[in-house]
């Protein structure tokens, strides 16, 4: 028998041996050679002049990796302004968000403009080991968007004015295209579009059926897109035009999913920790009688 | 004072010297044991204030080991629920010199097998949570419910079946016991004198738990199999989970009881007592539990091999490969299904060593069985993974879940000793003079 336990003892030894090598193994598919490569980084340039009379700079930052370009997070880009006579000026740097975008708001009023009246931008990023540096620049001439809200029988208009700083004063922008937006949960909902006359003036007219918030507040953004003299120009305000939507909690039925638990299921659940316990309460009962209740005449055997 | 058989009187003083004291052996083994449990505290301790970077678990598969671990603890422990509260109710006369060894199996391995999901889930500290946050809907919840339910009444049945043990070791001129273990027994015998009620009493209320123990242990191993049924997974969404866990629980559960009945007959030379008989029963009802238990295995994995499912597939493919889980997958079916039978079969090898040597294998083959429901179906996301590190799909155990795993067992062992210190193992109350009544079927 002992040669048969020793047997056992062997059989459970090996067993472990076998599933300890199973460690070995995997360990040793781990060892995988890292390849070092550059990649080439692309910056690009956007800027929105907004009403307040500041300028969002936009700066997107991507590498070429796998035939598509993938954005590149957590890196540093630098917002310069190039002044008249050339040199550069540090507005400020920011880190790159999981979108591989940098935003920076810079104020016009501190801003010089050249000869022409443009305003000059560089966003750099000067690279690390694994990525290359690169910039992008951007000259856009200052110009606003400027918006009045009218409500006129029950319709709602957006009044929208474009003019271009100039030293004579602000000039028409003619002929641009105005878009109107109101911001949804997850991007912006384009709800109107007009073309600006020779006064730079365009109405348009704003839908009246729309969602808002509990408040029947809407978030509403002009925009003129992508302008090659003078960027995006935008102007937001907030308005009361669309319909309140309530969002108090909805009850939702007993279900597997839901907060409540089934009927059958609590029913069930109570019968069955009640008959298990009850039957638990009475047998300690009855160890209590055990203990305190000993004075029976009729001795047993 | 409270009269006993002569039989019982002889097994009282056979186990006297283990209730008075502790000899030289037993300090080392105590030792030994305490050594093992010590080195799974220093792998606690680095779990915990390492992380669980320092097992096997990953992202892929977040159970391992340990959660094989608490499934067979759990399943070991129905065997003297199942046993004892069949026989009891069945009035089987021989099994009172086995019982009390199958009721401590119970109650010890239900302690245990639950230490191994605290190890396994991260953030101790927001444990209560599982209580305070609880969803009726969740299996997790129920299996915390059944368990805590089953263990308490594994420990009211092992409690009344002892009672009258506790008075007879309180009364008995024979034990040489200290004040504080007299005070114990005393204590622990409720003033229990043999009365008519009080007799009554204890009958009653071992009828009850006998009749609610069975379900109870059904119902537990049930949720625990839902744990994983419940889940759309290749390998374990399946009807018969249920079922085919409370019988594999039985099964194991049998076999650890006849390799403690044997080693406690050679520890203790109770060959009068624990009888070859006993053995060849137990084996018998091995026997019949290994032929379902079999029919099961055929029948899960008959129906997931035909279905074809793209995924269950791929996991049998693991299961039946050579260079993967194949080994360890024939073993579970050799040494879990074919072996038991086979010896339990032929009478020349049904002994109670080779019947002890055959448990043995087939434990540990239902406790591979668990490793490979747990960690191969893990190995078999649904989905693919961003990250494809093979330490993060593949699963490899580490030195501390098998520190952790084996003192789990050297806890076992060292509950077991210590109960042995407060109790005999075999029932001084119940075996009658003649030891052949013992095992008489009435």
């Amino acid at each position: 028998m002992r040669a048969l336990f020793t047997i056992s003892i062997f059989l459970s030894w090996a067993w472990v041996s076998y599933v300890s090598g199973q460690d070995t193994t995997s360990t040793e598919e781990i060892a995988v050679t890292e390849e070092v490569s550059t990649f080439k980084s692309r910056m690009s340039l956007t800027a929105t002049q907004l009403a307040d009379g500041s300028i969002e700079l936009n700066a997107l930052l991507r590498v070429k990796a796998d035939e598509s370009y993938q954005a590149v997070p957590d890196a540093k880009v630098v917002f310069l302004n190039v002044v008249p006579d050339g040199e550069e000026r540090s507005l400020g740097e920011m880190a790159t968000a999981i979108n591989g975008k940098a935003l920076l708001n810079v104020k016009t009023s501190a801003l010089p403009a050249d000869a022409d009246g443009y305003f000059s931008f560089i966003a750099r990023y000067d690279g690390n080991d694994k990525i290359k540096a690169s910039e992008s620049d951007l000259r856009i001439h200052p110009a606003k968007l400027v918006a009045e809200a009218v409500e006129e029988d029950s319709t709602y208009l957006i009044r929208l004015q474009a003019t271009a700083d100039s030293p004579d004063g602000p000039v028409p922008i003619a002929e641009a295209t105005v878009s109107v937006y109101v911001k949804r949960m997850f991007s912006s909902l384009k709800v109107g579009e007009g073309a600006t006359d020779a006064e730079g003036k365009v109405e348009i007219e704003f839908p009246n059926d729309l969602p808002g918030d509990q408040a029947a507040n809407i978030m509403i953004t002009a925009m003129i897109e992508e302008s090659e003299e003078y960027g995006n120009l935008a102007v937001s305000m907030i308005k009361p035009w669309g319909y309140a939507v309530k969002f108090g909690e909805k009850k939702l039925p007993p279900a597997l999913w839901s907060p409540t638990p089934p009927i059958w299921m609590v029913v069930t659940f109570f019968i069955l920790m009640g008959t298990v316990w009850g039957n638990y309460m009475i047998i300690v009962y009855k160890l209590f009688r055990i203990r305190f209740k000993n004075s029976d005449a009729l001795q047993h055997s | 004072m409270i009269k006993i058989s002569s039989t019982g009187n002889e097994i009282l003083k056979k186990f006297a010297p283990q209730m008075e004291g502790t000899s030289l052996r037993e300090k080392v083994w105590i030792g030994f044991l305490l050594i093992i449990i010590a080195s799974g505290f220093y792998a606690l301790y680095l779990q915990a204030f390492e992380g669980h970077g320092v097992t096997g678990m990953r992202d892929n598969v977040v159970w391992g080991i340990y959660i094989a671990n608490f499934i067979f603890f759990i399943g070991i422990s129905y065997a003297g629920a199942i046993i004892s509260g069949f026989l009891h109710l069945l009035k089987i006369e021989w099994r009172k010199p086995i019982i009390r060894i199958a009721e401590l199996i119970t109650v010890i391995a239900t302690i245990i097998g639950p230490l191994y999901i605290l190890l396994c889930v991260g953030r101790l500290d927001r444990l209560h949570h599982l209580v305070l946050f609880a969803r009726l809907q969740s299996p997790i919840t129920w299996d915390v419910l059944a368990i805590s339910t089953y263990l308490v009444g594994g420990i009211i049945f092992l409690y009344l079946a002892t009672i009258k043990d506790f008075a007879i070791y309180r009364d008995s001129s024979e034990l040489k016991l200290s004040k504080f273990k007299r005070w114990v027994f005393k204590f622990l015998a409720l003033n229990y004198q043999n009365t008519t009620s009080q007799e009554k009493s204890i009958h009653v209320s071992m009828n009850l738990m006998a009749l609610m123990i069975i379900p109870l242990a059904i119902i537990v191993h049930s949720v625990l199999s839902w744990i994983f049924g419940m889940t759309l997974r290749p390998g374990w969404h399946s009807t018969i989970f249920g079922p085919y866990f409370v019988l594999a629980a039985i099964y194991s559960g049998t076999g650890v009881l006849i390799m403690a009945l044997y080693l406690f007959r050679l520890r203790y030379k109770l060959q009068d007592y624990i009888l070859d008989s006993h053995f060849n029963y137990l084996a018998y009802i091995m026997m019949v539990l290994a032929a379902g238990y079999g029919y099961f295995t055929f029948s899960e994995y008959l129906t997931d091999w035909y279905g074809s499912e793209k995924w269950t597939s791929e996991l049998l493919n693991k299961l039946f490969s050579w260079s993967e889980y194949g080994p360890m997958f024939l073993f579970t079916n050799i040494g879990g299904i074919v072996l038991p039978i086979l010896v339990v079969a032929i009478p020349k090898l049904r002994k109670p060593g080779y019947l002890a040597l055959v448990s043995g294998i087939m434990v540990l083959a239902m406790w591979v069985k668990r490793y490979l429901i747990v960690v191969p179906t893990l190995e078999t996301p649904l989905l693919p993974i961003q990250d494809i590190r093979p330490e993060y799909v593949k699963y490899s155990i580490t030195w501390v879940e098998w520190s952790l795993t084996f003192s789990g067992i050297a806890l076992f062992l060292l509950l077991f000793t210590i109960a042995s210190k407060f109790m005999t193992l075999i029932p001084v109350s119940e075996v009658s003079g003649n030891p052949e009544e013992n095992i008489e079927v009435k």
